[in-house]
């Protein structure tokens, strides 16, 4: 009798597990959390090799290159750079694309993330109006850039159609207190540097490759990334290109640590002032935030971040710390007289 | 033993012979290509318009292509709808222009330029079938596959509307 018990109980208890087993399966069945830049989604709490869905949506929208410039650029996501996507190694990726059905182009996405024809590009030419699909398994961990890759493939990048896809090792990465996105592209312009009212692409000054404008999120939410003293900062920084390799830099700060090209799992880079990101690559760089101050990141070849727009602010508050940093009173400009 | 040299003989005898064949033949159609147009073909060897002439149609499957059969009776409801793929979904005007002069707003981004189709003697030499095959598999060059976009009844109709394109009074020449 207690025997039978025994075993009832035991059947029973397998029962549960089992179902809790496929219950956890299910709930990694999940539709992929997109950002728009400098948001980055949340970690991911799960094991890989869920089975994740990401829904993108490429459009035609005018936007602010610059004060008083007007442009209209291609997007994902009708942001520039596109959403930012979030999985794991070993996950399952349904990829539905979606053309709107304003948009005068057909549009595509080659992520570099990818293992397979085009990175997804010849399965996802998608005319105005259209949707296409594909599959694919996340086989390598890394941040990795994701672009449109459409005839004429310079123009369709030039116009803004990127973004990053971040493909989370199995354990995860280490934790910090905050995570920002971060793309650069170059752009060109009929009308010189600061020439205002709606501007067309320029197709000879991109193959000379002399970009008119240098941004980073060219068409993100304006406003600055934030932090608070003692706190540890993620940069995931891309770049589109289609020309310029940046000399990534963030004034008055030194990386930390530097997954050089986006190499996850390699040793990464300690105490590094400036890292080369090329076009169709990406960077990640951690550094603690020590001293309060408005830390400017630029492309250290520096016109393009004086010059043409380059530029971006990580605001950081907090109690001055004068045993890192202070100025020193030596009187007014004469003081040496 | 004796059977088996007897029958290599006969090869090694028989390739020069094919050989022979082959180039006359070749010659002849040559022949018969260049008599086809010969005045047209000699203005237009010197004429910027002379690259209109060569098929982007891969050569072992030019006859074959050549041989399509047009599905689409081109009449005032496919041409309409033709249109309206044409400056739609299709997005060709994007870079063959409205009146498909070549000259879309994408257009200075390629190199060979897209085709315009109101060249004449293009109209004349690209039959159905190549426009057909084009539309559908693209080309190395800038002209994108839309075998996966388009049906081929929608591609029949937009060959259909090309050939309108060609034409001064035609139907795509027409303001709206
Ligand atoms: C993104 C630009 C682009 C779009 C969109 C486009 N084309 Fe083209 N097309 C080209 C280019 C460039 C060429 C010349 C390619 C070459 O010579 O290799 C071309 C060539 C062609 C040709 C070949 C002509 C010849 O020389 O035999 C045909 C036919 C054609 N296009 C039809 C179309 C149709 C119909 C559409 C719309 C369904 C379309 N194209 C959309 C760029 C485009
Ligand atoms: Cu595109």
């Amino acid at each position: 009798m207690n025997r039978k018990i025994r075993l009832g109980i035991l059947f029973l208890t397998g029962l549960f597990v089992s179902f809790a087993i496929s219950n956890i399966s299910n709930a990694a069945d999940e539709v992929a959390k997109l950002t728009t830049a400098p948001e980055v989604p949340p970690a991911l709490s799960r094991a890989g090799g869920a089975n994740v869905t990401v829904e993108l949506e490429t459009s035609e929208k005018k936007g602010t290159l610059a004060d008083g410039v007007e442009y209209t650029f291609w997007t994902f996501g009708d942001t520039v750079p596109g959403p930012f996507i979030r999985v794991k190694a070993g996950d399952n990726v349904t990829f539905n694309l979606k053309n709107s059905g304003t948009s005068k182009n057909i549009h595509s996405i080659d992520l570099h993330a990818v293992t397979g024809q085009g990175g997804g590009a010849k399965a996802t030419q998608t005319p105005p109006g259209g949707k296409t699909a594909f599959f694919f398994k996340a086989l390598n961990p890394g941040i990795y850039v994701y672009h449109c890759a459409t005839a004429h493939i310079p123009t369709h990048i030039a116009n803004g159609m990127y973004g990053l896809i971040l493909v989370e090792p199995e354990k995860g990465l280490p934790k910090v207190d905050r995570e920002y996105y971060v793309f650069q592209g170059d752009y060109y312009t009929k009308g010189k540097t600061g020439e205002k009212g709606a501007q067309a692409f320029d197709v000879e000054k991109m193959r000379a490759e002399q970009p008119t404008y240098v941004k980073f999120n060219a068409m993100a939410t304006p406003g600055n990334l934030k932090a608070n003293v003692g706190e540890t900062v993620r940069l995931y920084v891309g770049n589109g290109g289609p020309n310029l390799t940046s000399a990534f830099h963030v004034i008055g700060e030194i990386f930390d640590t530097v997954y050089q090209q986006g190499a996850v799992g390699s040793e990464p880079a300690k105490n590094v002032q400036t890292t080369l990101i090329p076009p169709g690559g990406a960077a990640i760089v951690e550094f603690k935030v020590d001293v309060p101050a408005a830390y400017i990141l630029v492309d250290h070849a520096i016109s393009r971040a004086i010059d043409k727009g380059a530029v971006g602010i990580l605001e950081v508050t907090g109690a001055e710390v004068p045993q890192i940093f202070k100025p020193l009173k030596v009187g007014g400009a004469d003081a040496g007289h | 033993m004796k059977n088996l040299k007897t029958s290599l003989v006969m090869v090694v005898l028989l390739i020069p012979l094919y050989l022979v064949f082959t180039m006359l033949n070749g010659s002849a159609a040559q022949a018969d290509s260049d008599n086809h147009e010969s005045a047209e073909h000699m203005a237009l060897e010197s004429s910027p318009d002379h690259e209109a002439l060569e098929t982007k149609v891969p050569s072992g499957k030019l006859a074959e292509v050549r041989a399509f059969k047009n599905l689409v009776a081109s009449d005032e409801k496919s041409l309409s709808e033709a249109k309206a793929i044409y400056g739609g979904k299709g997005t060709c005007f994007n870079c063959h222009g409205e009146k498909g002069m070549g000259d879309g707003e994408l257009a200075s981004s390629f190199d060979p330029k897209p085709r315009n189709f109101t060249i004449p003697v293009w109209q004349k030499v690209r039959t159905d079938g190549e426009i057909f095959w084009i539309i559908t598999n693209g080309t190395e060059s800038g002209m994108p596959p839309f075998g996966d976009m388009l049906s081929d009844e929608e591609k029949w109709g937009l060959v259909n509307y090309i050939r309108e394109l060609g034409k001064t009074g035609g139907v795509a020449n027409k303001s709206n």
